[in-house]
């Protein structure tokens, strides 16, 4: 080994272009925004909640997600609450979750019906893979297949490509799926307000979120709330107020996957040199 | 088989060994989606991003690491990381998202904003900036340079966790990341006189 064992990382080296250290310091925190991380969620909800258990370790059964789809909507649906977040997340939740209950009476399979709210589906898996590159499908299996390889050892057994993400599985047929959002959907509506008044009046926004922390104390979206009064005390220029408050939010969910997004939000910048 | 990190780290250095144990000692329980999902989508997302993927991509791009993810779950054995499975995956994710992109190059590099985030933010002026650069730099580096720079330099692998990502041997690794340095390097030299743009 002649090159170096113990590298000094570029933006920590002290010989490194300043331009280049900030550009890879700025790229660190080029975290997605809340609001996006939301959508991402809400994209793969489905897969979310099948079979999740969060915190936990387990191995999940061979086809894991339509065991998942199988428990029935109502699953679904709560953990669309659970994942539903702020910005556009909100509104495909909303929509979504109208479809599903209006699907749920009927016979239908339930899971297909959300195949309108064109968002937040996620596509079976062959579907993705095929319209992206339908001439390249064979070289990405063959990919996936070595790194499979690589990280798992020989003798791997790959699930054939023909296994769907969700929107294949039957749903049981029961007819006790309802969508439990009375609350939910309240919570979801206050905090889409909130989340659209941040632009363009952030004292608004903050009100709203005071007012969904005084109907939800409790409710599945608490730290989106608090993300977004969070960001209308900054946008409002209360910095002070903002920093306590993040320092609550860091306090209260070490784990959260806001918290590099809050790092920036609240980063100072030069222009907060006195 | 065992994982390459291992079998490389034998001839080096104490430290590198000792990330290589770093890396054999996690667990061997396969964590669940969710959680694999919590811990990493951010950074999958950043690294998708440095890697070429278009902000307006970003979210799909994401969303197919995560899919392929979730179906081959039930088929990784915790004989490595979790860490560097997914973040190959994604790596895999990027490299053909560019390959497609480079039939669609002017649609790419045409209308859409480059970084879409709130313009009343001062700092994101100077993000937008920098983050530019950076990626007009890493623009210049082949898929295999750009991924060894962007999973030691941003995402804080070790050079060993970088190589079993990658599938590369410990070696190809630093000799990348060695060629990836100067030519970022040099870009950066080149704009070095900051306009704003080229």
């Amino acid at each position: 080994m002649t090159d170096e064992p113990a590298v000094v990382r570029l933006r920590l080296s002290a010989d490194s272009p300043s331009a280049l250290a900030e550009a890879l310091e700025l790229a660190r925190d080029d975290v997605p925004r809340a609001e996006q991380m939301h959508e991402l969620e809400a994209a793969l909800m489905p897969l979310l909640s099948g079979g999740a258990k969060s915190g936990t370790t387990s191995k999940l059964p061979k086809r894991p997600v339509a065991a998942g789809a199988a428990l029935g909507v109502k699953l679904l649906m709560a953990a669309a609450v659970a994942a539903a977040g702020v910005g556009g997340a909100l509104h495909h939740f909303a929509a979504q979750s109208r479809a599903v209950s209006m699907a749920v009476p009927a016979s239908a399979p339930a899971v297909p019906s959300l195949r309108p709210a064109e968002p937040a589906r996620v596509a079976p898996v062959d579907e993705i893979e095929h319209q992206r590159a339908p001439a390249s499908a064979e070289p990405a299996e063959a990919e996936y297949r070595a790194i499979a390889h690589a990280h798992a050892g020989a003798g791997v057994t790959l699930a054939p490509s023909t296994e769907t993400a969700v929107t294949a599985a039957p749903t049981a047929g029961t007819g006790e799926a309802v969508f439990p959002d009375a609350t939910g959907s309240a919570e979801v509506t206050l905090l889409e307000r909130a989340q659209r008044a941040l632009r363009t009046d952030p004292a608004a926004a903050l009100a709203l979120t005071d007012e969904d922390a005084r109907q939800f104390p409790a409710g599945a979206l608490t730290q989106e709330r608090e993300f977004v009064a969070i960001e209308a005390l900054a946008a409002l220029g209360r910095r002070g107020d903002a920093t306590t408050r993040a320092d609550t939010f860091r306090a209260r969910f070490p784990d959260s996957a806001h918290l590099r997004r809050l790092d920036l939000l609240l980063r100072p910048t030069s222009d907060d040199a006195p | 088989m065992k994982p390459l990190t291992l079998v490389n780290a034998k001839i080096d250095s104490p430290e590198l060994s000792a990330q290589a144990a770093a890396v054999d000692a996690r667990p061997r329980e396969i964590p669940a989606f969710r959680e694999i999902f919590e811990t990493h989508a951010p950074y999958v997302w950043r690294t998708l991003r440095r890697l070429g993927v278009h902000d307006a991509d970003a979210k799909d791009m994401c969303q197919e690491v995560f899919v392929v993810v979730h179906r081959r779950l039930p088929d990784f054995e915790a004989t490595s990381s979790v860490k560097t499975w997914v973040y190959g995956i994604a790596i895999r994710v990027a490299s053909q998202y560019r390959r497609r992109a480079r039939h669609r190059s002017e649609e790419l590099s045409a209308d859409l904003p480059e970084v879409s985030v709130p313009p009343e933010q001062e700092i994101d002026f100077r993000r937008r900036e920098f983050l530019g650069r950076l990626d007009r730099a890493l623009d210049r580096l082949d898929h295999h340079k750009r991924s060894v720079f962007v999973l030691f330099e941003l995402e804080d692998m070790t050079m060993n966790e970088v190589a079993q990502t990658l599938g590369c041997p410990l070696q190809t690794a630093y000799s990348r990341l060695h060629a990836a340095r100067a030519l970022v390097r040099e870009a950066f030299a080149s704009m070095d006189a900051p306009k704003g743009d080229e």
